[in-house]
């Protein structure tokens, strides 16, 4: 009984803490700009090609496990920075001062196309996430599974969180980005050059998505280019449970998210899966639209 | 002059808020920009401060014309602006509030001493959340965090809005206050009688066009101007 209750913490604490990487990047874009990047779960998908590219380029050369993974994160996080600037520069920059509806039509065009570009360039089937570090089981035995995977995802993902709450709390540039969200024109008053702050949104969030990515497919080593849809609308769900434009209610979204999969599932059925997701979202759209944290904004007039 | 705006005019959309205004800022001064709701006054200090475009006409800041200069930009070259309600960032706290009003410099030790003594308040507050600040208190906080820029020009968006006469008061004294250690000051307020006994110099603005410009001493003088803005009958 509390084996199998421990269990499910533990199973849902690595998939949830990858649903609040993803998170954070829909909740920050959010913020600042008002509008959901739907592009985001597919630049989450192609962090996860980056890793796979890397890690197959890298493994020949490199012996060292844990210097291999750091450097396939580092690889797909640089990587979804460098997409997510382009498509920020490309696509969205250009409709700043357009209707936010134009901004939202736009994503969901930028996301098809990633998809559909990855899968002309990677192929419509599904490959194999090489295991960058032999899975060793850490409480063997009594029936609790709890292996080095799963503890590495949760420590990556805690310590991202954790800096990521540092910059945004004590640099310049991070309270600068709440301004920025709190009121971009009063932003622009103070002197704060808002396109850089929105830069710097996007390079966060994008370099989120690409760790997240990397820590996705050592837990379920298998990705083809639609692997951003559904988690990207899991990740979107723990946002807006979360209350969207709050980036600690995105943390705990996504853990919450993950730890009610995971007990779906067990206790359940594997087919609520994803029932459960949307029920949640059509829960708090229903008894409470601003989220957990979320408080509502005033439209301007 | 500080400030020189030659024939501006400015559009919202299809509609023309303001047609062809010429108005001047001598540097040093208190200028008091009046008129009822809705004649543009905002819309003025909008423009000049670089959130509006105008469609003709320019806005010549400290010699330069800054018409079509990004509003950051504007700020870096000592102008700043409080905006209409002040414009507090309510989810941060006072200090980091502060902060960003001196994002385009480097914030010295000096800085915030003094202004902490301008508003005592502020100082007691400083860790607390600006949202749950009184009126009066965000007033203080908006017009200390635009003087954290260090502007040669200080644009104020009716200051006294929404707060009691006694504070309007000290908030107007204040302002005198900033004026004497050598910041210009352009003031736009609906509180006539307040703003022009402060202000050396005035304009009043009908729907989108300057009908008066005389000194202070002299508007509060004016017939017109005293039954139309100063509640005279």
């Amino acid at each position: 009984m509390l084996q199998a209750f421990l269990q499910n913490i533990i199973n849902g604490l690595a998939q949830g803490s990858v649903y609040a990487l993803v998170a954070l990047g829909y909740t920050m874009v959010y913020g600042v700009l008002q509008f959901i990047n739907f592009a985001h779960s597919d630049i989450f998908m192609l962090g996860a090609f980056a890793g796979f590219y890397l890690a197959k380029w890298l493994s020949p050369a490199v012996s060292n496990p844990i210097f291999l993974l750091v450097s396939v994160i580092l690889g797909s996080m640089a990587f979804c920075v460098a997409v997510g600037l382009t498509v920020e520069r490309i696509a969205y920059r250009p409709l700043r001062s357009a209707p936010r509806l134009n901004v939202l039509i736009t994503a969901i065009g930028v996301s098809l196309f990633l998809e559909n570009l990855g899968q002309i360039v990677f192929g419509a089937d599904p490959q194999v996430f090489p295991s960058l570090i032999a899975t060793q089981s850490l409480l063997g035995g009594e029936g609790l599974v709890l292996n080095n995977i799963q503890v590495i995802v949760v420590i990556v993902s805690l310590v991202l969180m954790v800096l990521l709450h540092w910059i945004v709390r004590h640099t310049k540039l991070g309270i600068a980005m709440r301004a920025v969200s709190f009121d971009i024109e009063v932003a622009n008053l103070m002197g704060i050059p808002t396109d850089t702050i929105i830069i710097f949104t996007f390079t966060i969030g994008s370099s989120l998505a690409g760790a997240a990515a990397i820590l996705y497919g050592l837990s379920y080593p298998k990705i083809e280019p639609l692997l951003g849809v559904m988690i990207g609308l899991k990740a979107f769900v723990a946002a807006v449970f979360g209350g969207i434009g709050n980036i600690m209610g995105a943390a705990v979204g996504g853990i919450v998210l993950g730890l009610a999969e995971a007990f779906t599932v067990y206790y359940i059925s594997s087919t609520f899966r994803d029932a459960i997701a949307f029920g949640i979202l059509i829960f708090i759209l229903l008894f409470r639209p601003a989220g957990l944290f979320g408080t509502f904004r005033r439209e301007k007039v | 002059m500080i400030l020189s705006v030659k024939n501006l005019s400015v559009n919202y959309g299809l509609i023309s808020a303001i047609r062809n205004l010429s108005m001047e800022v001598p540097k040093g001064e208190i200028v008091a920009l009046i008129g009822a709701n809705g004649a543009g006054k905002t819309t003025i200090l909008r423009t000049i401060s670089g959130l509006i475009k105008p469609v003709s006409g320019s806005v010549i800041f400290d010699g330069q014309d800054i018409a079509h200069v990004k509003p950051h930009l504007i700020v870096r070259r000592g102008m700043s602006h409080v905006p209409e309600r002040r414009g507090i960032f309510a989810n941060l706290t006072v200090y980091e509030n502060l902060l960003m009003g001196a994002y385009t410099r480097k914030l010295m030790a000096g800085d915030l001493d003094e202004v902490y003594a301008l508003f005592p308040r502020l100082a007691e507050r400083k860790k607390q959340i600006a949202g749950t600040l009184s009126g009066g208190e965000q007033q203080m906080l908006a017009i200390s965090r635009a003087l954290l820029s260090r502007p040669k020009l200080m644009l104020l968006d009716e200051p006294s809005l929404g707060l009691a006469p006694q504070i309007t008061k000290s908030i107007f004294e204040t302002i005198q206050r900033i004026n004497k250690t050598g910041t210009t000051v352009l003031l736009v307020e609906q509180n006539a009688q307040a703003a022009l006994k402060i202000a050396h110099r005035g304009y009043v603005l009908e729907v989108g066009d300057i009908t008066y410009s005389d000194t202070s001493q002299a508007l509060l003088n004016n017939d017109v101007v005293r039954k139309a803005y100063l509640g005279d009958h």
